[in-house]
Parts: C-alpha cells; structure tokens; sequence
C-alpha cells in the first residue's frame, strides 16, 4: 500500500525488508520460541506448590509464562533491532519509506494473538473446571475472618482452633465467611486464595499433597492490623492429623470437666482464642511474634500503667486493647474479646497470665 | 510586566497575558489545558512523595514509619491522587491544549463549561488533601464497604472529592466529544484526524458512560455513611458485592481512560520522530473505539475471588482476554512505524519507545491475571501491584511525558534542554524497573499488597524495590529544572521545530488567542512523512542514504 512519494527520491530504492531485515526476524523469531520453550518449561518463578490444585494453577502457570516469554522477545527484538538499525545517520534529514500499511500483515497479527487469547482461556477453562471439583470424602472446615484473626471450626468434631490443621491427601472443603469487613483466605504455598464476607458463605475446595506448615495470610485489606492478619496451615497425614483431633477435644474435656485445673483451662483458651497467633508464650507453645512476647507477664504486669495492679492491666488489655499499647507495636488486636469471651473464661484466661513469671 | 519575565516571552500570547491569569477563571482552552497540567504535576509530586514513604516504610521488614492505620491511609491517598488527580487530569490538560488545535477548531465548544470542568478539580483537590489532613481514608482507592463505611470522617471527604472530579470529567467528555464532532476544519475527515483525537473520542464514551456510575455508588456510600442507609452491609440487608460491581463497572474502564490518551500521544510521537506515517491508522482508530467498547465487559475480572457466581466468571475471563487483541493491534503497528524509518532519539522519542517496552510487559501480566485459576493465586498480591504499576507508570506516565517533550515547544515557544531529557528518561526508566519488577516476584512468592510489614524472606526485593522509588523520585528534579529554566533559558523553538505534521505546527509558538486567524485547509492526515513536504518548511526532505542500504 505505498502512496505515491515523488516528494522524497530518497526512500523510493529501498527495500522496507531487505536481507538484514529478514535475518533479524529470523533470528528473534528462533529467539522467541527457544525463549517460550526454556522458560516455559523451566518457569523458575511459581513452582512446588503444596496442593493438587496448586500443581495445576502452576503448570498453567507456566504456559502462559512460555508465551508471555515468546512475545516479549518479540516484541523487545523487534524494537531493539530498530533502535540500532533505523537510527538515522547524522547528516540524514530524509524521511522513511512512507509505509502506511499492510492489510495481510494487519490480518496476521490481530488473527494470531486472537487464536493464542482464545486457547489460553480455554486451558484455563479446563483447569478451572477441575479444581473446582468437590470430591466424595470432604471433610468441612469452617473459616472465619476477623479483624485481625483467623478461627477455624470442625463441625465433625466441634472444635474450634486459631490455627488450621487438614489431613494430607483427603479433600477440605473451606466454608469461609467474616465476622466483620471482607478478608481473603490465601494460603500462597497451596495457590488458594477466596474472599471472606459478612453474611455471605464463600467455598473452597483444597487437597494437600505435602506435609508442612504453611503461612495463612489476609490478602484483602482490612484495617490496620492488615498485615499481620495471620495464621498457618499444618499438613499432615491422617494418623497424624486425627491425633491432633483428639487432642483438642481432649483439652476442651479436660477444660470443661475439670475446672480444678485452671492452668490447662488458661493453656486451652489462649490457643483457642488465638492469642498464641500473636503472643509468644513458652507455657503454650505459642510463637507469635505480631503483639509483644508474654513470657513472664505475671512479674511486670503491675509496673506497666501507673495505677493499674496486674490484674487490671491484663483483663484491660484484653477487653480494651488500645488503653495502652506497648511501645514498638501497632494497635492492632481485635477489640472484640470482651464480647466474644464469656466473664469465666476471661477471669480464667487472666489468672493463667498472671502466673507467667 | 515582571510577571512576563517569570513565565517567559511565549506564554503572553495566550488568552493568559500575566502570571496571574493563570490563577483565575479563563476560557481559552490553552490557559485551562496548561492549568490543568501545573496542578495535575502538582499532584504528581505530592503522590510521588506518599509513594516514597510507602517504600521507605517498606525498605525492611517491621519498620516503624508509619504506624498501620497511617500506612493504609498513604497507600489510599497516593492511588486515589495519582489515578484521579494526576494521570486522568493530566491527560485532560494536555488533550485541552493540543487536540482542538489538531482539529484546526479555534476553542473547544463550550470554553466555559471547560473551565468550569477544571475548577471543579480546584475543590476535589483541596477536599481530597483535606481527608489526608483529617485523617480516616484508610480503605484503599477501592474503597470496599464495609471497612469504608467504618472508616473515620476522612473517608466522606475523601468520596465527597471523588464526586467533584468525577462531574469535572463528565463535563470534560463532553466538550471533547461536541468539539471533536463539530468543530474540525474543513476538510478533516474522521479519518484525516490525528489518531490523538480519536482515543480522545474513545476516552470521552468511556467517562460518560461509566462515571456517572463511580459518581453513583459514591453517593450510596455517602448516604450510608452519613444518614445510616444500608446499602453495603449484610446486617442491614445490603450486600458488599453490590460496591463491588457497581465500582468495577466504572473503574475497569477507568484504566483504558488512563490509558488510551497514552496511545494516542504515541501515535503522535512515533511518526515525528521516525520520520515515516503511522503504519495502519484505520486499525489503529478501530482498536482504540474495539477498547472502549470491550473495556465495559470485563469489570468482574477484579473479583474472581470473590463470592460472584462461579460460573460467571468464565464469560469475563474470556472477554479479558480477548481485549488483550485490540491491544497487540497498537504495539505491532507501533513497530511497524518504527521499521525502515529513520529514528532520532529526541527525550520524547526515548519515552515513547521505552512506553511500548514497559506497556508490554503490563500487558503480557494482564493476560496470567485474566486467567481465573491463575488469578486465584495473584489476586491481591504485590503481582498485581507490580501489572497496575507497568500499565499506569510504563505506560500511561511514559507517554504523558512523551507528550510532554514533544509539545513544551509548542506551548512555551521555548525548547527544553536534551541532555536533561536524557537524564530524566534514564533515570526514570531506571528506577523504574527497579521499583517494580521485583514486586511480580514478591506477589507471585506470597506477599499480599497493602501491607505495612512482610515476612523476612521478602526483604531483598523490596530493598530493591524501595531503591528504586528514591532513584525515580531524584528523576523528577533534572525534570522540574529543565521545564521551569527553559521558560526563560530554552532556546527559542519557532512554529515547528521538530519539522512535523499536523495543524498545531503550522502556528506560532505559542499559537495566538484564538488559534487560527484564517481556518486552515486540510489535505491529508498528519503523517505524510516521505510522502509530501511538511507544509511551512524550506527543508525539503534531502535526498541521498536511502536508510543504509
């Protein structure tokens, strides 16, 4: 389609494609599909993920990673061999050959990435109809999300716990919901990732094929405890994850029937209520380290707030977070606790704090 | 007459003959246009620096600038500012100065109501510094209810800012859409225009069928907040996803608002500094009005995580995807015109080329974030930090500025200094890539966005992505110094200095009052290059090295 051009001699014996030009697109277009091919199967960036439908989002991962990588070389080729080809020479004030189009080339590159867009979406398709698949053994765990916390209920079981805990290999179905503004329930390692809103049940179906402990972040912003709005996720196998079982409903029997041990009680609710999230606390194995350690906590307590006995200070603190933030941290502990707690198990909970000495 | 030498010998001839007539209320379309881009750079630099203080926060992992709650209410400042208070108006100003020039129109078509579109920014930018005075913006500048429904009173300004930009933009559209339609000269076809009209065309359709939507579900917002409504919370028997649609709906087309005008100015740029015609302008023109159209199907693709139905989400993926093909249209065609041309690295030249390196990789991302399964995973993370950053920085800011040092002649009479350019192009495209090309990486590892602190195993990339931001942050000066010393120190650029096409340059720098004393005679578009000689110059293109052959 070259219009007439009798105004400029200059570009009318040039070839618009000679043979440095072919070359070059030869060269960048072996490029290109070495560069999709190693990098698409090598894809160095997502990869080991810990759950069957995790391996699928990763391998999907990495063909679309392959044809990203294709059409940046493409694309970047091009553009650097006309940076250093076309630049014009200093004493040239000419113009280029006076292109304006070309309607087969036109054709060619909107119907090809057409074709690429719509296989992709197809593949993607595919997968996402097969991890969206619920299997016949699923187990149900119930999630909750709230400002700055994760709970997780076993209606099998009912037991409720501040960490997540799935037997290896069977399918888990995620009721997910929130107590108050959205969250999202992502655990990276396992490419699992669903929103949490109020009044509204969102599901998720996830099979672990790796034993492990995995971070559980918050991925949708939710005040100003967003960051450390955190948990995990321990895979293990079903022996194993169905001794874990009894030993929560051992504890809460033991809490429950025998209220003569106020220390295993004091243990069961910092766990339960999810304080081990965020405090650090030898006597519970907890190793959070969001909020300040509470080792020891008994011996200072009293010295914290001028006028407050230690007592006061802790059950304060944990009804009404924000009186007094330790200095270095953020105020970021749900302010919930003195209406979700009953008066029994707060007077508990501030009884096995104040024996940490 | 001191004000004169304050802003140089050229800008007297505009319908602003002092300093201070930029300070009021104007009709000529070159004071509002050069108006519009002083307060939206202004903007630009106070986002800039809520940006560094968001990398600075970041640099290490538990650091202790901001506390939590300032960090959110940064993080919602700084993209509330830069999305509606720099990179949409900052388009609009430079759109409002050169575009009816290119037409050959001698105003836009309602000079009032375009200043009127400007000085209601004036209002929406003190509202949106007072809610960061006030404090309370804490919910991003997605605003999901609920949490920005409990959010303190800054919140309100803050949407009570949106809605006076928002009707700035509506009024905008459409004066641009009447002045476009009606006003071209004879002999200017539609497709005889500058490609730049056209994507203001397409910009225009989208804020006018999609703002009045962010201007309507601010207002429920609003009514919730102040008089109780229920609209957002499930308690009340409203329903959170409601934001979410209704907010989507407005603001995916939001993007191709920030991003068409970029196109556009690149068209412009590309065939000046190539020397050649754009390579396939009735596609180019298409594709630009095929994104406008698309760009209202395919909101939902923000909430694939989300409680919408399931099965919705596949029609969304797969209109997602396919307007990545509109898209391809312009960067091949891009490098179409750049082939067998005879390139000269003016700044301008630099920010156009590096606009389509980055734009494409913002694009490639966009494509892995359209795939539902694939989304799962990076929805919400530092990935799609780093996809936005690509598409609105790589993309929208490279062009703004391509823009910016291919018309400075044109509006100051005056040329900017080169070695400068280069100096902010480098630095910029430095930084740049350091800031953000590691948050793909972070994002995709598993560190979600809007975080004050992250686990240790994040800290190298984003000590990398925090040196950055101080490198693009020191690219501003070398900027800053050469725009406001080449209003009196630049060499002066008579009507055309970079031999182009297109009507602007058939003025004086900068054009009169009025623009055209007689209407120019149109007879061709304005890329002709090495086809005819531009019109005004003695220089006739020389013949001899036929493109090194």
């Amino acid at each position: 389609m070259t219009h007439h051009n009798t105004h400029n001699p200059a570009s009318s014996g040039a070839p618009v494609f000679d043979n440095t030009g072919k070359l070059a697109a030869i060269i960048i277009g072996v490029l290109a599909v070495v560069a999709g091919v190693v990098v698409g199967t090598a894809n160095p960036i997502l990869r080991g993920a810990t759950s069957s439908q995790g391996a699928q989002i990763d391998t999907l991962f990495s063909l679309f990673l392959g044809i990203a990588a294709a059409i940046f070389v493409i694309v970047q080729g091009f553009l650097l061999f006309s940076i250093v080809r076309f630049a014009r020479t200093p004493e040239d004030e000419g113009d280029g050959v006076p292109l304006r189009g070309n309607t087969k080339l036109e054709i060619f590159w909107t119907a090809v990435p057409a074709l690429i867009v719509v296989f992709l979406a197809i593949y993607s398709y595919r997968v996402l109809a097969d991890i969206d698949q619920p299997r016949p053994d699923q187990m149900v765990v119930e999630v909750t999300g709230r400002q700055y916390a994760w709970e997780f209920y076993y209606p099998d079981y009912d037991i409720k716990t501040s960490e997540l805990h799935i037997p290896l290999g069977r399918q888990v179905l995620l009721k997910i919901t929130s107590a108050d503004v959205n969250h999202a329930f992502w655990i990276p390692q396992m490419r699992i990732k669903k929103d949490a809103m109020g009044g509204k049940i969102t599901t998720a179906n996830i099979t672990a094929t790796e034993p492990g402990t995995y971070p559980i972040v918050c991925a949708e912003l939710c005040g100003a405890g967003h960051a450390v709005m955190r948990s995990q996720a321990v895979v293990e196998a079903e022996p194993g994850f169905q001794t874990w079982v009894q030993a929560q409903i051992g504890a809460k029997q033991r809490a429950a029937a025998a209220p003569a041990d106020p220390k295993a009680l004091g243990r069961q609710l910092y766990n339960q209520y999810g304080c081990n999230a965020c405090h650090k606390l030898a006597d519970a194995n907890a190793v959070g380290l969001v909020g300040p350690a509470l080792d020891g906590i008994g011996s200072r307590a009293a010295n914290v707030v001028p006028g407050q006995s230690a007592e006061e200070y802790i059950r304060t603190s944990i009804v009404k977070p924000t009186a007094y933030i330790t200095p270095n941290y953020q105020p970021v502990m749900p302010g919930d606790y003195g209406q979700r707690m009953s008066e029994a198990e707060i007077q508990a909970l501030v009884q096995y704090l104040l024996e940490q000495k | 007459m001191a004000a004169d030498t304050v802003i140089g010998t050229g800008l007297v001839r505009h319908g602003g003959r002092k300093f201070s007539d930029y300070l009021v209320f104007n009709t000529d379309h070159k004071v509002i246009g050069i108006q519009y881009l002083v307060l939206a750079f202004t903007f630009f630099i106070i986002g800039g620096l809520l940006a560094e203080l968001i990398r600075a926060q970041l640099a290490a992992p538990n650091n202790q600038v901001v506390t939590g709650s300032q960090y959110n209410l940064v993080l919602t400042l700084h993209g509330t500012i830069m999305i509606f208070l720099w990179i949409i108006p900052a388009f609009v100003g430079a759109a409002n100065y050169v575009v009816p020039i290119m037409i050959g129109a001698n105003d836009m078509a309602f000079p009032r109501l375009n200043a009127v579109s400007f000085w209601l920014l004036v209002p929406g930018g003190l509202l949106m510094l007072a809610s960061f005075a006030v404090g309370g913006a804490e919910s991003g500048w997605t605003a999901y209810p609920p949490l920005s429904v409990t959010t303190p009173v800054g919140q309100t300004l803050w949407a009570l800012a949106l809605q006076f930009i928002g009707f700035s933009s509506i009024f905008g559209a459409i004066n641009f859409l009447v002045t476009v339609f009606n006003l071209r000269a004879p002999g200017m076809s539609l497709t005889r225009m500058p490609l730049l009209a056209w994507a203001i065309v397409a910009t225009s359709l989208i804020i006018l069928l999609g703002t009045p939507v962010l201007s309507g579900v601010l207002l429920l917002l609003i009514f919730q907040r102040l008089l109780g409504a229920q609209f957002f919370t499930p308690a009340g028997g409203g329903n959170p996803l409601l934001w979410q649609n209704l907010f989507w709906f407005y603001s995916h087309p939001a993007v191709y608002i920030m991003i068409l005008p970029g196109f556009g100015i690149i068209s412009e740029v590309l065939p000046v500094f190539a020397r050649k015609p754009i390579f396939g302008y009735k596609l180019i023109a298409f594709s630009s009005m095929a994104i406008a159209v698309f760009g209202f199907l395919v909101w939902a693709h923000h909430m694939f995580t989300s409680g919408m139905d399931p099965f919705l989400r596949v029609p969304f993926m797969v209109t997602s995807m396919i307007i990545a093909v509109p898209t391809g249209v312009k960067i091949f065609s891009w490098l179409a015109t750049i082939w067998a041309g005879k390139l000269r690295f003016t700044t301008s030249m630099m920010f156009a080329l590096a606009f389509i390196s980055m734009f494409v990789i913002g694009g490639l991302s966009g494509i892995f974030l359209a795939s539902v399964p694939i989304d799962i995973h990076v929805q919400d993370t530092y990935f799609v930090v780093a996809h936005l950053h690509y598409v609105l920085f790589g993309g929208s800011v490279m062009s703004l500025f391509a823009g910016l040092y291919l018309w400075y002649p044109k509006i100051t009479g005056r040329m900017l200094d080169e070695k400068l350019g280069h100096l902010h192009f480098w630095l910029t495209f430095m930084g740049f890539n350091l800031t953000f090309f590691p948050q793909h990486l972070a994002g995709l590892q598993g560190m979600p966005r809007r975080v004050y602190t992250y686990a240790p195993e994040f800290w190298a990339l984003n000590l990398i992505s925090s040196l950055g931001a101080f490198l693009m942050a020191i690219a501003v000066l070398p900027f800053l110094y050469n725009a406001l010393r080449s209003l009196v120190a630049g060499r002066v650029a008579g009507p055309n200095p970079w031999r182009a096409f297109g009507l602007e340059w058939t003025l004086s720098s900068p054009p009169p009052i009025h623009n055209f004393p007689t209407p120019p005679v149109v007879e061709g578009d304005p890329y002709g290059y090495g086809e005819r000689p531009v019109p005004g110059t003695t220089v006739a293109p020389a013949p001899g090295v036929a493109g090194g052959e």
